[in-house]
């Protein structure tokens, strides 16, 4: 393999890549903007869920329930009147979930037994549904807690709970690491896919097979172009976000340093191989496009954790180079264990690599041009 | 006229029969993706691991770890002390630990509060929130059941609706269905009206005798039937695969879904009449499909966005839609309670076409 070679296929992607100005454009404006929507917009835990509440009771004891609801962060409490369906406001979507607190509820609790309070959830989305179980079960729970005297309940056991990393409970900590990893995994394997299908697609390919290059050669130089040019969006998309929610560094950085650069080479000989692969722009980008958003957003643990899938595809999830990433990423960040608790990954990243530099070798080797 | 259009509509047809590849990528990925998205996505958090410092060793303590354990909230794995539990949970090798002090039993046996303390790995700051919430559900129980005798109070009986075995795919499927037209169908529809422009045959379109908008129109159906057919056909598959409802009045449903459909398609146009390549075309479509799949509902709750977003969202024809598949499918509602939704997304199409026609029209001109 000529090094002289290959650097000169480098230099001549990185000119090709500046004389499209739309695409260097796209190419750092696409993974900002998927970074700021991702960051700023999206979280998984919700706050003031309108729910309604049908007093049928209507004692100081049943107002002073529904007066705790309205206190919770998670909901948001509206009358039902008297007359109403419990399920009407569930149908119509102007609540989530429906309490019903039947007459003589508080006689029930003042002769010491237990009042049935009829809830009614909408379950169409499921986690809010257990967010709203969860909230009501806790404030049903501390108000019972207070109906009865100090004395006569001593609960066994306390709990004391503490987050440890992030207190403060900022899901940006968890999130914004994860969209570093979709985006490096989505954008330069997107430019290099296109690249490399454009050369067959315009039939320039035919020149590169005539020429003295080697097909490991030329798939040497692409990667290095388009690695410089990751490195480039790595750089914007960290940086802003560095910026924008304070992450940086909590302990030793220098896993986080290796992986970089391994899981962008990953991303981008991901992107040739489909490259290679493909005859048309449309086939390669809707290919790139679209195992990337089921691998690197699904089998990541990006929105949800990995532990939540069914075994198998957990078990495929360790082919994915940014499942690995994303561990170093959200642990550089936030937790900051390094070397002893994820060192594997840049070794499972590089396997990963190679096994994609094989494969697109092998379909470029035969230097065959199919007109 | 009518036979200058339909030869016109011929011919797209027969273009994108040939394309084999195209409409390929364009069918089965969506369906194999919807179908894959609703087997693994799964927010339900359960089975955290929990590395756990029983330094008491009696049956009170054994009972405790029991009730983290039942129902597969938590996995316990027992480890030697309780620096133990720290080390684990600072190299990221477990979602929680519980350390039991040792003067556990004697609390117990005395009638004191005994104390445990429970660590949670906040880098998830969702699973850390659910862990949290379980673990007090989890105490409060096994509480109430050390005391034995009944408690008074309140008792909320909980009671699921639409989906009382709260199954997580009948949530995303319909999002990522919608999601996918739109993204898909952005693509397809922007590819597809700049195809002139990239290939340099616009002279030719330039010179048929076909008004622009039988051009356009003519461009547009077999993209639209193509994606009506792909809607019915990952509906169907879902209804098989994951037991998705399908309450509702479908046929209002299947109108509603084409003005959908028909709305991405105008954006595709739209998007077409601003670049020259098909390689431009592609990286703007992904960068206007790609917001609207993700601020639009189907995986991160609106409820949940900053206030600025979710008024954003109001704008996005994706996030009606799913509100009214949702609603239609889930619920089985109709029309009294879907109509605002329904004519955004009307309103929306409309635009759509409107503008994109209108640029079209000029650019060809």
């Amino acid at each position: 393999m000529s090094l002289a070679r290959v650097w000169v296929q480098c230099r001549k992607e990185l000119l090709q890549f500046r004389r499209d100005r739309l695409t260097v454009a796209l190419a750092f404006g696409l993974p900002l903007g998927m970074l700021l929507i991702f960051g700023l917009a999206i979280r998984l835990e919700i706050k003031d869920i309108p729910i309604a509440v049908q007093d049928l009771d209507r004692t100081p004891l049943s107002r002073e329930f529904v007066s705790r609801l309205s206190a919770t962060q998670e909901l948001r409490v509206t009358a039902l009147p008297a007359a109403a369906r419990p399920m009407e406001p569930l149908d119509a979507g102007s609540a989530r979930a429906t309490i019903v607190i039947p007459p003589g509820t508080a006689r029930l609790v003042q002769r010491g037994l237990t009042a049935p309070l009829g809830v009614l959830i909408d379950s169409t989305d499921v986690v809010n549904a257990m967010t709203i179980r969860e909230a009501i079960r806790s404030t049903a729970q501390f108000f019972d807690m207070t109906l009865v005297p100090r004395d006569e309940f001593v609960p066994r056991v306390a709990a004391d709970v503490r987050i440890w990393f992030n207190p403060g409970r900022r899901e940006a900590l968890n999130i914004v690491p994860g969209v570093y990893a979709v985006v490096l995994a989505m954008y330069p394997a997107l430019l290099a896919a296109m690249a490399m299908v454009r050369e067959s697609e315009r039939g320039t390919i035919v020149q590169a097979y005539a020429s003295r290059l080697s097909a490991a050669e030329l798939l040497a130089g692409k990667s290095a172009a388009f690695l410089l040019v990751g490195l480039g969006q790595v750089l914007v998309v960290m940086g802003l976000g560095s910026l924008i929610w304070q992450l940086w560094f909590v302990a030793d950085p220098t896993l986080m340093l290796v992986a970089t650069p391994l899981f962008v080479l990953d991303s981008v000989l991901f992107g040739l191989l489909v490259g290679a692969s493909t005859r048309s722009v449309s086939a390669a980008v809707q290919g790139v496009g679209s195992i990337n958003a089921f691998f690197n957003i699904l089998l990541t643990g990006f929105l949800y954790p990995l532990g939540n899938m069914p075994y198998a595809l957990q078990l495929l999830s360790t082919i994915v180079p940014a499942r690995y990433f994303i561990e170093v990423s959200r642990d550089a960040f936030v937790r900051g264990a390094g070397w002893p608790g994820f060192g594997y990954a840049p070794f499972a990243m590089a396997a990963i690599g190679a096994v994609y530099f094989a494969l697109a070798w092998l379909r470029l080797r035969r230097m065959q041009f199919a007109a | 006229m009518l036979s200058r259009f339909g030869a016109l509509l011929r011919k797209e047809f027969a273009e994108l029969a040939r394309n084999r590849q195209l409409l390929f990528l364009l069918l089965i990925p969506p369906l194999v993706q919807t179908v894959l998205f609703g087997v693994a996505l799964k927010p339900i958090v359960k089975e955290l691991s929990l590395a756990v410092a029983d330094e008491s060793k009696t049956l009170a303590s054994r009972d405790l770890i029991a009730a983290f354990a039942a129902n597969g909230v938590f996995v316990p794995r027992y480890v030697d002390s309780g620096p133990a539990v720290g080390r684990a949970v600072r190299a990221g090798h477990t979602d929680a630990g519980m350390v039991i002090p040792p003067e556990f039993t004697r609390d117990v046996q005395r009638g004191r509060t005994a104390e445990v303390q429970i660590v949670l790995d906040g880098v998830n700051a969702y699973v850390a929130g659910q862990g949290a919430g379980y673990t007090a559900g989890i105490v409060d129980a096994y509480d109430r059941a050390a005391a034995g005798a009944t408690l008074p109070g309140v008792d909320p009986q909980i009671t699921f609706a639409y989906n009382p075995g709260l199954i997580s795919s009948w949530f995303f499927v319909p999002g990522i269905i919608g999601g996918l037209i739109v993204l898909t169908g952005i693509i397809a529809a922007s590819a597809e009206a700049v195809r002139e422009k990239d290939e340099g045959t616009l002279e030719q379109l330039l010179m048929t005798p076909a008004s622009s908008w039988e051009i356009l129109i003519a461009k547009i159906v077999p993209l639209f039937v193509m994606f009506l057919g792909s809607l019915c056909l990952g509906l169907t598959v879902a209804k098989l695969v994951f037991g998705l409802p399908l309450l509702g009045n479908i046929p209002l449903f299947l109108t509603i879904s084409s003005v959908y459909i028909l709305s991405g398609l105008g954006v595709g146009i739209l998007i077409a009449t601003y670049a020259n390549t098909r390689q431009q075309v592609i990286l703007i479509s992904i960068f206007v499909a790609l917001p609207l799949m993700l601020l639009s509902g189907a995986f991160a709750p609106i409820e949940s966005m900053p206030p600025f977003f979710q008024y954003l969202t109001l704008l996005n024809p994706l996030r009606h839609y799913i509100t009214i598949m949702r609603a239609m499918l889930l619920k089985g509602v109709g029309w009294q309670v879907v109509w605002p939704d329904a004519m955004a997304i009307v309103a929306f199409a409309v635009i759509a076409i409107a503008v994109s026609g209108a640029r079209y029209r000029s650019q060809l001109s």
